[in-house]
């Protein structure tokens, strides 16, 4: 077993480090028992000789007796000590296992030569490898080959002048797996000097995780800069656009005759205002602050409110709404704007991609207690699987009038609600976006107690391609 | 229905003042412009109007200073907020200043109407 011989090996060093501790009590007491023998054989003759001598034999007896005692003495009490210092070493080997094999980094130690000695479980999970695989092994397998070189200059110079501190400091390194794939670490090293030459212990900590978090936080920033010009942007325009809106209703409302042309004409510019004052407006909303004050909203009742906004405004094609809403779903804890703005766009996306039928339909999350699925899908075009990759990027669009920005902030709005967006469509048939978001319902509070790792990842969305392009 | 009233248009962008003027002198509305705070708190003193259209950002002072010396004089006059800006930081203290209703640009001739009427329902 791996392990079992881990440990042993790792004894080995452990108790190496301990030896002078609990050997030298036992052999301080074994000196004591011994000298005190040695001054009673020097003085016994003496001392029995003091003694009425009834008989030599009798005091014979009694000096052997008396050696003999003062020997199981000093035997009893080293054998203790000796029982004291293997439980002592036992217990501290088995705390050192303890942290060795329950470590949260990679734990690996070579020898003087780069040589892996040992490599804990998390280190074997890291890594891919099993210990068998490795041990023997230049340290060198688990890094990147084209750092190789490098290492094993930075490895000899460390062996030179040995002293514990982090590794690549300042440097983005990687850790090779056995498939060959790599991951960014966190490397500490340590140094054991051992009966058998030094030792190298590095902690590894894989840092993927923390990467992704820096990496979006970055896209964040970036992307708050950007909202933050585009909504400077979208105010400067807004005085010019009434401007060129009011001139225009105001020709248009004057008495004089307009030529059907002109008229023509200016309604066209009319809806082309409206057009760009909508694609201002949408990017003041980016810059949005903080979520607004949330209230109980009835999904239900917001999808209504939702399709009878929409529902206004004329399309060219038979388009037809069938809903399936469960009355039954307890609201939620929301903006109720927000709300409205995410189901607005679902709708208008629906109808963009040329849909003939819309279902829009609220269950009860299934799987989810405490969760409602509100779903929106369409018989449209479907959407192609890169694009589907790309669907909640900011100013990413496929319209000719779009602004990129729609799925993106309605995406924000529902993980700002703690909920997430699926998406699932297939070119020719249609798409799905399933929006799934927390209710106020009494299992809410059984929700918060579930662990992390119960909850899906907020990515679903993009990460689910669903059927297209198969 | 209080469909004739006076009514005191603010903005510093002349061209838009023009226009709201003239669509709302057309529907009967007798009106006033001014082009900053200065000039708006003026007229409030002289005319009394009957209903006050401002935007926030004017070249001298805030909008909300005209605000509030309207409803230093008069808790009723309804005050229309009509800008440019909507974050909630600007609405939350126009409102909390005493403004009725707040408008983001452009805003089209029959929803500024429709905003009128309801506000002199009031």
């Amino acid at each position: 077993m791996a392990h079992e011989n881990g440990t042993h090996k790792l004894t080995e060093h452990g108790a190496l480090n301990h030896v002078p501790m609990y050997r030298s009590r036992p052999v301080r007491i074994a000196l004591y028992y011994a000298l005190g023998g040695l001054i009673w054989v020097a003085m016994s003759d003496r001392v029995l000789s003091l003694m009425p001598a009834h008989s030599y034999t009798l005091n014979r007896l009694m000096f052997v007796c008396v050696n003999a005692l003062l020997l199981y003495l000093v035997a009893a009490r080293y054998m203790k000590t000796i029982r004291i210092s293997v439980a002592a070493r036992e217990e501290a080997l088995v705390r050192a296992r303890g942290y060795f094999e329950s470590s949260v980094e990679g734990i690996v130690s070579a020898d003087s030569n780069g040589m892996i000695r040992q490599l804990n479980p998390r280190g074997q999970d890291m890594f891919g490898y099993h210990e068998m695989e490795l041990v023997g092994q230049p340290i060198e397998i688990l890094v990147p080959q084209r750092f190789h070189y490098r290492h094993e200059a930075h490895r000899s110079a460390f062996f030179a002048a040995p002293r514990s501190r982090s590794m690549g400091r300042g440097m983005e390194i990687a850790g090779r797996r056995k498939d060959g794939s790599e991951f960014p670490v966190e490397i500490s090293l340590n140094v054991v000097h051992t009966h058998r030459g030094k030792l190298v212990i590095a902690f590894i900590a894989d840092i993927t995780e923390r990467r992704a978090m820096e990496r979006e936080a970055r896209r964040n920033e970036t992307v708050d800069a950007l909202a933050a010009v585009a909504a400077g942007i979208a105010h400067e325009l807004n005085n010019p656009l009434a401007v060129m809106a009011s001139r225009i209703e105001l020709m248009l409302a004057s008495d004089q005759d307009l030529s059907a042309q002109t008229r023509d004409d200016l309604l066209v510019l009319q809806k082309n205002i409206e057009r760009a004052s909508r694609i201002s407006h949408n990017m003041l909303s980016l810059a949005r602050q903080r979520p607004g004050s949330r209230q109980t909203v009835d999904m239900n009742v917001a999808v209504e409110e939702a399709m009878l906004i929409v529902g206004a405004e004329p399309k060219g094609v038979m388009l037809r709404y069938e809903t399936s809403l469960d009355r039954s779903l307890p609201p939620l804890m929301a903006e109720p704007t927000g709300i409205e703005q995410v189901l607005i766009n679902f709708i208008l996306n629906a109808r963009d991609a040329g849909a003939h039928l819309i279902r829009i339909e609220t269950a009860a999350a299934p799987g989810r207690p405490g969760y409602l699925r509100l779903s929106i899908s369409d018989d449209g075009a479907g959407i192609p699987r890169d694009v589907l990759a790309k669907l909640f990027q900011p100013f990413f669009t496929t319209k000719a009038k779009g602004t990129g920005l729609g799925l993106w902030l309605s995406q924000r709005i529902v993980q700002d609600h703690g909920g997430n967006i699926a998406v699932e469509s297939e070119v020719g048939k249609g798409t799905t976006f399933a929006i799934t978001l927390p209710t106020m319902s009494e299992a809410s509070s059984e929700r918060m107690t579930l662990p992390r790792d119960d909850r899906p990842p907020p990515q679903v969305a993009s990460a689910q391609s669903g059927r297209s392009g198969r | 229905m209080a469909a004739q009233a006076k009514i005191l248009i603010v903005d510093d962008e002349r061209d838009l003042v023009d226009a709201y003027v003239r669509l709302l002198q057309r529907a009967g509305h007798t009106c006033l412009a001014a082009f900053d705070a200065n000039e708006a708190i003026q007229l409030i003193d002289a005319e009394s109007p009957d209903l006050v259209i401002t935007d926030l950002s004017l070249p001298d002072t805030s909008g909300i200073e005209i605000i509030r010396h309207i409803r230093a004089k008069s808790a009723t006059t309804p005050i229309i907020v009509m800008s440019g800006h909507n974050t909630p930081e600007l609405n939350n203290a126009a409102h909390a200043a005493g403004a009725n209703i707040s408008l983001l640009k452009p805003v089209s001739i029959a929803e500024l109407q429709r905003v009128i009427v309801e506000a002199l329902g009031r």
